[in-house]
């Protein structure tokens, strides 16, 4: 990987069959923006769409990591490649990370049908969103079947991830007040499945029938959104749930192979503009946008015009 | 997202990243899980996992690409890990990641891994920041000071 | 406690002793060290500088008692060591089981004894055992017969133990997770000498509860509890002499708890563990009537035996106004003290020796129940025969030679030590609240909760020695240039393959149709027991299937694996 010309297409040839080293170098470069981030981009660029992307979410406790590990567990069995994304939050004070979640999946650490990644939540040029979606294309151009997203927490830059994979599954356990929590954090919203983990506690039938309340399940994509109940230890409920991600998929994809890749781009595209937008706006001195606010203040516009009128303003100023 | 007043990047760019590895037979863990804290609060990824076999060291220094391996055995049946994890590096490859040790390892056993190319034994009477000094000086380079 | 003016008068004489010290103190300036101007104990709890008899007026007798008198603050029974020392309990075990049985006679020999001298064998078992695998499993290898002996079938204990008679000992099996296999085939060899299971004496650990703050492998939090339920009532009926459980405060030290963590952990694993127990049928006093504590030794002296003192007394209390628990013994804190490992340097190792003596000396006042006292080269590796040697005579320079065993609790009435024993109990009966609200141990322990408790502990103690605040002979202060030479053990050269060699034959000799047999029986129960609810433990019959097994050959790794399929067994990790 050092960019040479005859060593770069034995790289090429190596992360496009799934060497498991390339596959790691190719990460790092990805994920770093190295000086390799280029050549690997190139390379994967033919190779997206194939793999089937998951990201599993939910508030802290809910076993979440627990389930992708019988999630990795029945894929396996099934004869599928798997990669995991374990995304870890970063300390805020020195931006270092402890990447702990992979010892839930230790199971899986002599299995090289199954690549796991951790991912630190912060300190990624462009978001996290960004670093993950290029992990993601690595993965897929590797050849990986299934690849499964993990974030642990609820924050804004971890549900923006969510947003780019093809099937949300939001993870609550019962008596928690997880279900709450989910509420409030915006996730429940984004769920294409809901479950309930730890579904042998004497609490799941009341959390099933809350979140049952509260999901949202007319969507105009026409899909249902199950609520299902799984206790991932025993590995209950962990077939039914991969069928359910299955249904999803089928519903959600019907113009054929790239879909996921095509999604999850256009998904970050316009996580990227809004911020753009933002971010100039921010910049902008205040007299171009002062006439528009005294309008608001006065009645005279509503704010879907005001904010319209700003969006032409900042793509004007450039 | 960098806090910190000195650079905590490495020199082709994003953090440093250390896998420490402790077998799962081995209860004396408080020493590793302290250095784990401390190398995050230095700014380094830390993989931190418990292992039943040397191969599985191996799997997850692929896979997470990581620039430090260290192992930490307090209980003994330290040598077989070391010899299995260096020969499993070899194989794929990796045998140019700093490998360094912890724990309770003999004088004599130190020598012996020394020669093997473990970089560093971190035994007791040493602290968690005489092993980020040399993770620093060897990925970060003189701009960490 | 005192009269109005033996009050006053204390009160006058304080605030007179307090306007020297402080003039000393101006004297002192900024010069002056930490413990004169902010003095606190290895736990932290702020301590003074001297102590008055109005310090222990609000302690009530009943909260100090007499020996053998609730709440047996100052010892479970009326006499301590007039009549008999404390036990000799070291830990033994390396290699095959022929080396550790060397071992035990060596020290036998040395004078080595329980009770009205009965053998007494605190046996540990090594790294493989621990992890539920046999010697030829990949992962065995370089750990067969290391930190503990190299034993895995019913035919391994028959070596170990060629030629005792089972019913005039007691034998201590410290297993971790294993618990089922090691007992199993202590049972299974029984069952072959003839010898029947209620005459046998000693001790299982049962030490699930572990995994709490312990990094090593093991069964989910649930799954470890439901076990340690089932073994409490299998043994009550079948095994009246048997101890079921043990309380392992000293893994807390161990990991970098305080000593108020200790106790108050373990008073909350024990409320716990009672109300499982309950659960399943048995009475308060059914579920403690054989239960025992591992404690740790540690180098703050007074805090140490304060710890203990605590302990007995909000046991006991507790036990009886949560429970009902009646029987005294039920509520007796019997304890095997560990002499600390965690304070031991491996700079300068024989000044251990030093470190120990005082540890042994601070358990003997506190009046514990047996001891083992580790040995001075233990941070450098497992005892040589020389260090295992010297450790048990500090045993009996305190026991033989100091006199301190004729007069119980010596140190009661101490203002300073009954003041330091009521601040620990109150401290501890904190933790006690902090767990409950969190729904019990098992809660606190899934959420990780227990784990950052202790490792917050062990930082501070880390920075402490870092700052030089916590000052450690030979590793922060008196340091020495050249590294003192100690002999460090050497383990024999075969005994990785001669493990290997005999499961392998074990295998291929024993009767393929009674193993396939016992094996299907066991498994079948194995399945039953996972998903057997609280309410239907004690009579699961899984112990019973795993002595059967045991009794047809089954070996550890083969017991265990079963086990861990039936109910998951995972890296270590917070839930």
């Amino acid at each position: 990987m050092s960019g040479q010309g005859d060593k770069a297409s034995g790289f090429a040839e190596k992360l496009l069959a799934g060497d498991r080293v390339t596959l790691g170098r190719a990460i790092n470069a990805v994920e770093n923006d190295t000086g390799d981030a280029r050549q690997v981009l190139s390379v994967i660029r033919e190779h997206l769409g194939r793999a089937q992307v998951i990201g599993i979410t939910g508030a802290p406790g809910s076993g979440k990591s627990t389930l992708v590990n019988a999630l990795v567990r029945e894929y396996r069995a099934a004869g599928k490649s798997v990669g995991v994304v374990a995304v870890d939050p970063s300390s805020p004070l020195s931006g270092g990370a402890i990447l702990g979640d992979r010892i839930r999946m230790s199971e899986h650490s002599s299995d090289t049908g199954v690549f796991v990644r951790s991912v630190a939540s912060r300190g990624h040029l462009g978001g996290l969103s960004r670093t993950t979606v290029r992990v993601i294309d690595v993965m897929d151009a590797a050849g990986k079947d299934v690849i499964i997203v993990e974030t642990v927490g609820t924050g804004q830059s971890e549900v923006e991830v969510m947003e780019i994979v093809e099937t949300v599954v939001v993870v609550c356990a019962p008596g928690l007040g997880d279900e709450i929590q989910a509420v409030k954090a915006g996730i429940l919203e984004i769920a294409d499945i809901l479950v309930v983990n730890k579904g042998d506690s004497p609490l799941a039938t009341r959390t099933e029938r809350e979140l049952k309340d509260a999901a949202v399940f007319h969507r105009d994509d026409g899909w249902k959104v199950p609520v299902l109940r799984t206790t991932a230890t025993e590995g209950e409920g962990v077939g039914e749930l991969v069928e359910a991600v299955a249904g999803h998929r089928a519903n959600s994809t019907p113009e054929g192979d790239r879909t996921g890749a095509r999604r999850r781009t256009k998904r970050l595209m316009i996580n990227a503009a809004s911020e753009l937008v933002r971010d100039r706006l921010i910049a902008l001195d205040t007299a171009s946008l002062d006439a528009l606010v005294e309008s608001l203040l006065s009645g005279e516009i509503d704010i879907e015009e005001a904010a319209g009128k700003a969006a032409r303003i900042a793509v004007e100023k450039t | 997202m960098n806090i910190d007043q000195k650079n905590t990047e490495t020199t082709t760019g994003g953090r440093v990243r250390v896998l420490l590895a402790k077998p799962t037979h081995d209860c004396h863990d408080r020493g590793v899980r302290l250095v784990a804290r401390k190398f995050r609060d230095a700014g380094f990824e830390v993989i931190f996992f418990n292992f039943l076999l040397p191969q599985e060291i191996v799997n997850t220094a692929v896979e997470e690409s990581v620039h430090v391996i260290g192992i930490s055995v307090s209980s003994g049946g330290h040598m077989p890990i070391f010899e299995d994890a260096i020969a499993g590096l070899k194989d794929v490859g990796m045998d140019g990641v700093m490998l360094i040790g912890g724990g309770i390892i003999p004088p004599k056993d130190e020598a012996t891994l020394k020669e093997w190319g473990v970089r560093a034994i971190f035994g007791p009477g040493t602290t968690a920041d005489d092993a980020i000094a040399m993770i620093e000086e060897t990925f970060i380079g003189e701009a960490a000071v | 406690m005192f009269d109005d003016s033996t009050l006053s008068k204390s009160k006058a004489a304080a605030e007179q002793q307090q306007a020297g010290y402080n003039k000393m103190l101006e004297r002192f300036g900024d010069a002056a060290p930490q413990r004169a101007t902010a003095p606190k104990t290895g736990s932290g709890l702020p301590i003074k500088n001297a102590y008055f008899p109005h310090d222990v007026a609000h302690i009530g007798h009943d909260q100090i008692g007499a020996p053998g008198q609730f709440p047996f603050t100052r010892g479970n029974l009326p006499a301590q060591y007039q009549f008999m020392n404390w036990a000799n309990q070291p830990v033994i075990g390396y290699g095959l089981p022929e080396h550790t049985r060397e071992r035990m006679d060596t020290l036998s020999a040395q004078g080595m004894v329980g009770y009205f001298g009965q053998k007494f064998y605190n046996l540990v078992y090594d790294l493989v055992s621990h992890e539920g695998l046999d010697p030829d499993h990949p992962a065995a290898r370089g750990r067969v017969g290391q930190c503990g002996m190299a034993v895995y079938s019913k035919q391994d204990m028959a070596r170990l133990f060629d030629g005792m008679d089972l019913r005039k000992m007691n034998v201590i099996h410290i297993t971790y997770y294993q618990v089922v296999a090691a007992f199993a085939q202590y049972l299974a060899l029984a069952d072959e000498w003839g010898i029947e299971h209620s005459e046998l004496r000693g001790n299982t650990m049962n030490w699930y509860h572990q995994s709490a703050y312990v990094g090593m492998s093991a069964f989910a939090p649930e799954s470890g509890h439901k076990l340690a339920v089932e073994l409490v009532n299998y043994c009550g009926r079948e095994m009246p002499r048997w101890n079921t459980t043990n309380f392992f405060c000293y893994g807390i030290e161990e990991a970098g708890g305080t000593a108020v963590q200790e106790i108050g952990l373990m008073l909350a694993y024990g409320v716990d563990f009672v109300r499982a127990c309950m659960a399943s049928g048995l009475t308060a006093d059914q579920a403690l009537l054989r239960v025992g504590f591992q404690v740790a030794q540690a180098n703050d002296f007074f805090e140490e035996i304060c710890k203990i003192r605590a302990l007995r007394r909000i046991w006991a209390t507790t036990m009886r106004d949560m429970f009902g628990a009646n029987d005294p013994r039920s509520m007796h804190v019997r304890i095997h003290t560990h002499t600390s490992g965690a304070c031991l340097t491996s700079q300068q190792p024989l000044v251990n020796l030093i470190r120990t003596s005082l540890h042994t000396l601070g358990a003997a006042l506190s009046g514990v129940q047996a001891m083992e006292v580790s040995a001075y080269d233990e941070a450098l590796g497992i005892p040589t025969e020389e260090s295992a040697t010297l450790a048990l005579r500090c045993q009996q320079v305190i026991q033989e030679e100091t006199n301190v065993t004729a007069v119980t609790d010596p140190l009661a009435g101490s203002y300073y030590v009954e003041a330091l024993t009521d601040q620990i109990a109150e401290a501890a009966l904190k933790v006690l609240d902090e767990v409950e609200a969190q729904g019990g141990y098992i809660a606190a322990q899934k959420s990780g909760w227990i784990r950052r408790e202790v490792e917050g502990s062990a930082e501070r103690w880390r920075e402490e020695v870092n700052t030089g605040e916590r000052r450690i002979v030979g590793m922060n202060c008196y340091e020495e240039g050249d590294a003192q030479e100690a002999e460090i053990f050497e383990y024999p050269d075969d005994i990785e393959q001669t493990a290997i060699e005999r499961v392998r034959e074990l295998r291929a000799t024993r009767d393929a149709a009674k193993f396939e047999t016992a094996m299907q029986a066991y498994t079948d129960k194995a399945r039953a027991f996972a998903k057997a609810g609280h309410a239907e433990l004690g009579n699961s019959g899984l112990i019973e299937a795993a002595t059967d097994a045991a009794r047809a050959d089954a070996t550890t790794g083969e017991i265990m694996g079963v086990l861990k399929d039936a109910l998951g067994w995972s890296a270590p990790h917070e839930y």
